[in-house]
């Protein structure tokens, strides 16, 4: 008889790489089809394109470099999905190929691939794009649901459109594909914590920074306390950047205190650009810094090691 | 005294929860004999040198006689599991490697017992300076796994002292039962060591703990203790590994082990409640270790609570319990945490071997590591405070002295954060070879 | 720094291409290049500067103090760095405009005085000249190489012949200093990438002749 030798632990948890982006895509697909019933067929191209591209790129990349092809752990996919939601609407079909092979080429393959990009991948790809390409990546629309008939350009919320709080709410608003629907992303939320792929820190210490700070920083940007912060939390893309983006991985801190600090940090910078900067939405730019400095959060926010002094006993 | 409250420790993990840990074919099974015809007693069970054997081929061997010699200062004395004829002392392939000494005896099922066998007599009124002695005379050693010389670790030095002995009833472990079947059928054995040792070391407190998904061992302990003194019984939060030593010192007292001490040096002494047994027969009635309930359970037809004599086969135990069921794939000694791997079923259980788990072919297979994507559930289960990624990253390359500085000395092996891991990464091992390597390279400078 | 001083000139295309592999003269390009007359511009007046200096600084190598050789370097690589803008604004007026500041800043452009370092310990004029002559040019191929790469990817044009047609929107980052990294980068990593496979064919034919 022969018997496999192998070291202990025996089992695992159900729960591998695969089966966590899985459970991300499925938290996805309310705010895709929102998004596509919103902004009509050009969405849908951009989202399935986007997708397709960033899986196509990650396994031509992974062949050429003679790479083991890990496509299937739908990593790439998530990379693509998400940047394809980040979209303006009508943006040209080159700009959601661009991006995602920007996205996993340059800023997750060149690092190290899945586990070693510093930043998040979609989001970085989406700075690049708005960088070189800012007509396309700023000419938002009303939404048509989804016939796409005549589409008509306008400013979004942040940039002065009026919208209740329903509209808001609902995504019957100008916006990027994904971040429109307040309701589809926190039933995507609802999923990700249900399924414990995410935990609630950083999206309810973000959404709840972004929200205080808004209401301090008050309507004309002074420190006035008289904002308003529910408005703050469902206008522009904080609500997707707080549940899908800062939530990724490898951009963000390892311990649960480490995300404290991190959420917390987003919060911060998003209200400042938003109150200060010249740019009316300052997630992208929010996250992307505070996925810079994630390492430097690991380094002070470490778990205790059982049986290592106490700060008392040190002094 | 009873405490009630739930107490637990950081990180940790529910393995096989949604399957009851594992344990539902073998919790309700009361514990049956099962002598076999040979048994083939490993010299080096236990953590220390391998004791001498002083018998040899044809010598006829009655059941506690002394067959294996203590050497150095861990050593303790092995037994005879049983009385017959020895047959062969030579090397074999065991648990601890592919040629330990063994002194394999034909069973004559007629179990004639040792003659002077002193008993010291009830645990109450027994004279304590006998006690740690006599424990070292029956050969015990930990029950719970790790196999290390009980009377050893029962000698309070210079300058410490004890104030608290643990009882470990947790059986975090999947698959296991029969520390379990032992709480529920011999309550006043277990408490009758505790009482002993807590004599023999003058300790005013002595606990119990349990998990608290074992509700009816707990009712039964609690009216077993009552009456005992300085006897407690303590519910712990169920959740893997809360039978760690020091995962159990801090959620009974709330006091830590420092980095690189020991227990005693936090005045506590915890012992395997199968242990306790062993040291209240040894104490009671003189007689030495020759037997323990292991839980022989997965691919096999009717899993059981066996009491195995020391130095059963593997194959005999499984075949007491019907056989197996289908191929197997791999065979451990212990768990699905922490169980070590059998290369064969002819090795013998041993005086730790507190379960016997069969993997089908299907449950053996290995999965295969993919990158590490940085997620962090390692270091949410920890239960030593770790950075597993960062320590997998150091082994990885090769960096030992990165290792040490990110505290892999420190790591307990539980399997928590490799059980957690979705990229499947083999964290446990690589910090087990670690840690293997830096204290031989220790050693080889000292 | 001494290995630089063997083999042959030729090792500076590829193996100690200053820009891509020792990351030396990084800013110019990343600041000017951005066509090929800017890039071919900065890396002609660079190529001038090195070798002049280089061949100064090697005659003068054993007249140099030992205590202030480095500012000695200084001001012999200033005074052609001033010659060399003084011919640029003269004879390439229209690229000089583009080029600004960076051209006084080839004083300071760490190729030049990397090589000054290795002039001071070459055994030689002709040598140094050499050398110096090869790497001048090979930066300047380089960063006209880099220049041409960006314009004709952030204005879609070559020597300001357009070149794709209207269909082509051109990448406006690249026309910035973070396009600039970008680029450098992609083309550090492709030509170490090259490096790497060679010097592994190089090992493995190495390993197969002895066995």
């Amino acid at each position: 008889m022969e018997l496999r030798v192998s070291l202990a632990p025996h089992i695992r948890t159900a729960d591998s790489t695969r089966r966590l982006m899985l459970d991300v895509l499925i938290a996805l697909i309310p705010a895709s089809l929102a998004g596509v019933y919103f902004f009509g067929p050009n969405a849908l191209m951009l989202l399935v394109l986007s997708t397709a591209s960033a899986v196509l790129a990650e396994y031509v990349w992974q062949k050429l470099m003679k790479l083991p092809v890990r496509v299937n752990d739908l990593s790439a996919a998530v990379t693509g999905l998400l940047l394809g939601l980040n979209l303006p609407p009508q943006a040209p079909w080159w700009i959601a190929v661009a991006g995602s092979v920007v996205a996993v080429i340059l800023v997750k393959q060149l690092f190290g691939g899945i586990g070693d990009n510093f930043m998040n991948p979609a989001l970085a790809a989406r700075a690049v794009l708005l960088a070189s390409w800012p007509v396309h990546m700023t000419v938002y629309t009303l939404p048509t649901m989804w016939s796409g008939a005549d589409a008509v350009t306008s400013a979004t919320v942040l940039s002065g459109h009026p919208a209740g709080t329903m509209d808001l709410f609902l995504g019957n608003i100008p916006g990027c594909i994904g971040e429109v629907s307040k309701l589809a992303i926190l039933l995507g939320l609802a999923y990700l914590l249900i399924r414990k792929t995410i935990t609630w820190h950083v999206p309810v210490i973000f959404l709840g920074v972004t929200a205080l700070l808004a209401w301090a920083m008050g309507a004309q940007g002074g420190f006035t306390f008289d904002g308003d912060p529910l408005a703050a939390i469902l206008s522009g893309g904080v609500l997707f950047g707080a549940v899908f983006m800062a939530t990724d991985y490898s951009t963000s801190p390892m311990t649960a205190k480490g995300q404290v600090v991190f959420a917390i940090g987003c919060g911060v910078i998003v209200s400042i650009i938003r109150a200060y900067g010249k740019y009316p939405e300052g997630v992208t730019y929010a996250i992307l810094l505070m996925n810079i400095a994630s390492p430097l959060i690991d380094r002070f926010m470490r778990p205790r090691v059982y049986g290592s002094p106490l700060k008392e006993e040190k002094a | 005294m009873v405490s009630a409250l739930p107490v637990t420790f950081q990180g940790g993990v529910h393995p096989l929860q949604k399957l009851h840990e594992g344990k539902l074919p073998t919790k309700d099974v009361p514990v049956r004999e099962y002598t076999a015809d040979t048994v083939c007693i490993p010299m080096g069970m236990h953590l220390g040198a391998p004791s001498a054997p002083c018998v040899k081929a044809g010598d006829y061997v009655r059941l506690g006689q002394v067959i294996g010699e203590p050497v150095g200062g861990l050593g303790i004395p092995v037994h005879a599991s049983v009385s017959g004829t020895v047959t062969d002392v030579g090397p074999r392939q065991q648990l601890n490697g592919p040629s330990s000494l063994c002194v394999t005896i034909e069973n004559d099922h007629k179990d004639t017992w040792a003659e002077g066998l002193q008993a010291l007599g009830d645990v109450e009124t027994a004279d304590p300076a006998l006690i740690v002695p006599a424990v070292k005379a029956a050969g015990i050693c930990g029950m719970g796994g790790a196999c290390f010389p009980t009377h050893v670790k029962l000698t309070v030095r210079e300058g410490q002292y004890c104030d608290t002995i643990i009882l470990n009833g947790s059986e975090c472990e999947t698959h296991l039962t029969a520390d379990y079947r032992l709480l529920l059928e011999n309550p006043k054995n277990i408490l009758d060591g505790l009482r002993a040792a807590m004599r023999a070391l003058s300790v005013k407190r002595g606990v119990v703990a349990i998990e608290d998904n074992k509700p009816e061992a707990i009712a039964l302990m609690r009216k077993a203790a009552q009456g005992r003194e300085g006897v407690e019984v303590m519910e712990l939060r169920t959740k893997y590994p809360q039978g760690g030593e020091k995962q159990l010192i801090r959620a009974v007292t709330g006091r830590e082990v420092p980095q690189k001490k020991l227990p005693l040096d936090v005045h506590v002494i915890v012992l395997n409640v199968g242990t306790s047994a062993a040291i209240a027969d040894a104490v009671t009635t003189g007689r030495p270790l020759i037997s323990r309930i292991t839980t022989v359970t997965g691919s096999v037809k009717e899993p059981a609570n066996l009491r195995l004599r020391i130095g059963t086969a593997f194959r005999d135990a499984i075949d007491a319990c019907g056989g197996y069921r289908e191929a197997p794939g791999k065979i451990t000694a212990g768990g699905a945490m922490t169980g070590l791997c059998v290369p064969g079923d002819a090795v013998s259980m041993t005086k730790a071997t507190n379960g016997i788990v069969v993997y089908n072919m299907e449950d053996a297979k290995q999965l295969e590591e993919s990158p590490c994507i940085r997620c962090g559930r390692c270091v949410e289960v920890c239960p030593a405070g770790l950075r597993p990624y960062l320590m997998k990253h150091d082994c990885d390359a090769g960096d030992l002295a990165a290792a040490e500085a990110h505290d892999v000395m420190d790591c307990i092996v539980c399997g928590c954060c490799s059980y957690a891991c979705p990229a499947r990464l083999w964290l446990t091992p690589s910090f087990k070879v670690a840690k293997d390597q830096i204290q031989a390279a220790k050693r080889g400078k000292a | 720094m001494n290995e630089f001083n063997q083999g042959a000139p030729l090792r500076g295309i590829l193996p100690e291409n200053p820009l891509f592999r020792l990351a030396l003269g990084v800013v110019p390009t990343l600041a000017v290049a951005t066509t090929l007359i800017n890039g071919a511009a900065i890396g002609i007046a660079v190529a001038f500067t090195l070798l002049c200096s280089n061949i100064v600084i090697a005659l003068l190598r054993n007249v140099l103090p030992a205590k202030a050789h480095v500012l000695c370097w200084l001001i012999v690589i200033c005074a052609f760095a001033s010659v060399a803008q003084m011919l640029l604004q003269a004879f390439f007026h229209d690229p000089y405009q583009d080029l600004g500041i960076y051209v006084p800043l080839i004083t300071l452009n760490c190729v030049i005085l990397a090589r000054a370092q290795m002039a001071e310990e070459e055994h030689g004029v002709f040598t140094s000249a050499g050398r110096s002559l090869v790497m001048g040019v090979l930066f300047a191929l380089v960063a006209a190489c880099v220049g041409a790469l960006r314009e004709l990817l952030d204005s879609g044009t070559l020597l300001g012949a357009q070149v794709f047609g209207k269909g082509f929107e051109p990448m406006l980052l690249l026309k910035l200093a973070p396009g600039g990294f970008l680029l450098t980068g992609i083309l550090a990593g492709i030509a170490n990438y090259f490096m790497t496979r060679s010097k592994k064919n190089d090992k493995n034919a190495q390993k197969g002749g002895a066995a």
